[in-house]
């Protein structure tokens, strides 16, 4: 397979663009600032696309072509991913195998979403909730009544039990992915918040309270995919993406335990491998921090640190800057919002700012080495339905 | 081959979750119980059931009950749902009996949320889950605690 390199990445602010937090913007209006951030950002000309990916959940279909009708591009392969909140990182994985097995030399990535837009409008999509599957449909859905925390929440539950992690170390997660966000000009929340606050707020799903869960977000995001050839013509900081590994839940594969997501730990594993670092060689981490409990599980998950010592690495701060990796430097899910197909293609524009020095105050030094983890939807079993690790070197 | 079919015994206004993923008692002294897929193959038993094995290549799948009596293996308590559904609940996942990796993702009924403890035994009911978009009761399983016999 032919090297991939991350030539541009551009995305907007995440936040509602409902007319009163932000702007009232639609889907589109959205990936057409997000792709010319893209490519001005790798000074590439909008002509020299060769394919378009795009991940989104919830928007009319055709997404990709609609976005990229205003900007000029047309009359090339353009593919719509939809893989729940791993949706962006799913539409970034077949964009770098067609590079990578020479099908093209150049695409764009797009990852968008905008529900306050629908809303905002009436729309009959937005307002049926079509986003839930009908009763009788998913088993899972319809007990929990509010599947996302809920899961979380017994994982977390699971974690406390085994291992003896706290409330306050949920929490002390919530309190650095804000810390992280105030520093994005990019994130939704601007504003740091204390550990009280976070303990304080309104019990969801225990542990979970309203602080650690990722807020409702509209947004999008995009990178400019190419070759080697095509990548020393346009920077001189290529980013390469040297792994990007995507799989699903595996039936059982917790084996009794809601304490790990194995399916993470797997592939994260042949990651590794790939590319032949190791977790200490990480200096930047993107995590699926959704709700507190899974980017603590993620520590183990990745190799950050042993299993069950994810409380340990939190309290001693580890993850944060100053320790042994920078996690979600960006404000992650929780920080910096989450409009679910964009998400994964943000991680990626992060850690590409990241490792070329563009990130201002929040910048991780001599950040080399990234890794983005996404995850998105309902498996089979308790896991989540698509799972993404990438690693990128410069 | 376990007999599935029997009466459901449902109200006025209410409607079954799904079919086939619980058996209802026939009498007082049957309990209700969860229908499981066993692969004659390799023996995994999977609920909801599956129709090809998801363990091995095994094609061949009877149906099975499963033992109406668990263990909290994880919980939580529930306070913001989707409209329909009674809050603050308890949710929990339940190791059944007969195999310690097939967790069972349920709500406890009859336990108040300060009761609710991992380890707790507990059994299979039959249960309102909650309220559907036509205002229809929605029943399925769901575990009580078990009742301590006083001696």
């Amino acid at each position: 397979m032919r090297d991939v390199y991350i030539i541009g990445a551009g995305m907007t602010r995440f936040g509602l663009y409902n007319g009163k937090r932000l702007p009232l913007k639609n889907i589109y209006e959205l990936g057409k600032e997000a792709c010319l951030a893209a490519l001005d950002h790798a000074g590439i000309n909008h002509r020299k696309i060769q394919a378009a990916y795009c991940g989104n959940v919830g928007s009319p279909p055709n997404c990709a072509q609609m976005i990229l009708a205003q900007i000029g591009v047309s009359g090339i392969p353009a593919f719509n991913h939809e893989n729940g909140c791993a949706s962006g990182s799913s539409a970034l994985r077949d964009a770098y195998e067609s590079i990578g097995n020479g099908i093209h030399d150049t695409a764009i990535v797009i990852g968008a979403e905008c529900w306050s837009f629908m809303a905002a409008s009436g729309s009959a999509m937005a307002l049926s909730g079509l986003i839930s599957p009908p009763p009788g449909t998913n088993l899972n859905q319809d007990i929990a009544g509010a599947f996302g925390p809920a899961i979380m929440a017994l994982a977390g539950k699971a974690h406390m039990n085994e291992y003896g992690t706290t409330k306050e170390q949920f929490a002390k997660i919530a309190v650095k992915n804000k810390r992280n966000a105030a520093k994005n000009p990019y994130a939704q929340f601007q504003k740091e918040i204390t550990l009280e606050e976070v303990l304080n707020s309104r019990m969801i799903c225990d542990p979970i309270t309203k602080l650690q869960c990722c807020p409702q977000s509209d947004g999008a995001a995009a990178v400019i995919l190419a070759n080697a050839a095509v990548a020393r013509q346009y920077t001189g900081k290529p980013i390469k993406l040297a792994a990007l590994i995507q799989s699903s839940a595996k039936y059982k594969g917790t084996e009794g335990s809601l304490s790990q997501f194995t399916c993470f730990e797997t592939i994260s594993k042949q990651a590794y491998e790939s590319v032949g670092v190791g977790p200490e060689d990480l200096d930047v981490v993107e995590v699926h921090d959704d709700f507190t409990t899974l980017e603590l599980i993620a520590y183990e998950d990745l190799g950050l640190c042993k299993r069950g010592e994810g409380g340990r690495f939190i309290d001693e701060g580890l993850c944060d800057y100053g320790g042994e990796v920078v996690v979600s430097s960006s404000g992650g899910l929780l920080g910096k919002g989450h409009p679910l197909g964009a998400t994964g293609v943000a991680q990626f524009v992060e850690l590409t700012w990241q490792l070329r020095e563009e990130c201002g105050s929040r910048q991780v030094e001599n950040a080399r080495i990234g890794l983005a983890h996404n995850g998105g939807g309902i498996g089979d079993g308790y896991e989540p339905g698509a799972v993404t690790i990438g690693i990128l070197t410069k | 081959m376990v007999d599935m079919e029997n009466e459901k015994q449902l109200k006025e206004g209410e409607v079954l979750l799904k079919e086939g993923i619980v058996r209802f008692p026939s009498s007082p002294e049957e309990k209700p119980q969860l229908i499981a897929s066993l692969c004659t193959k390799c023996g995994d038993r999977a609920f909801p059931a599956k129709v090809l094995c998801g363990k091995c290549d095994g094609t061949n799948m009877d149906n099975v009950l499963l033992s109406n009596a668990g263990l909290v293996y994880s919980y939580t308590v529930v306070r913001q749902a989707v409209p329909g559904y009674q809050v603050p609940g308890i949710v929990a996942v339940v190791k059944v009996r007969e195999d310690n990796h097939l967790m069972i993702l349920a709500q406890i009924k009859n336990c108040g949320i300060e009761d609710v403890r991992c380890g707790m035994e507990v059994e299979t009911i039959i249960a309102e889950l909650f309220t559907n978009m036509k205002g229809e009761k929605v029943i399925g399983y769901a575990f009580q605690p078990v009742q301590q016999e006083t001696k």
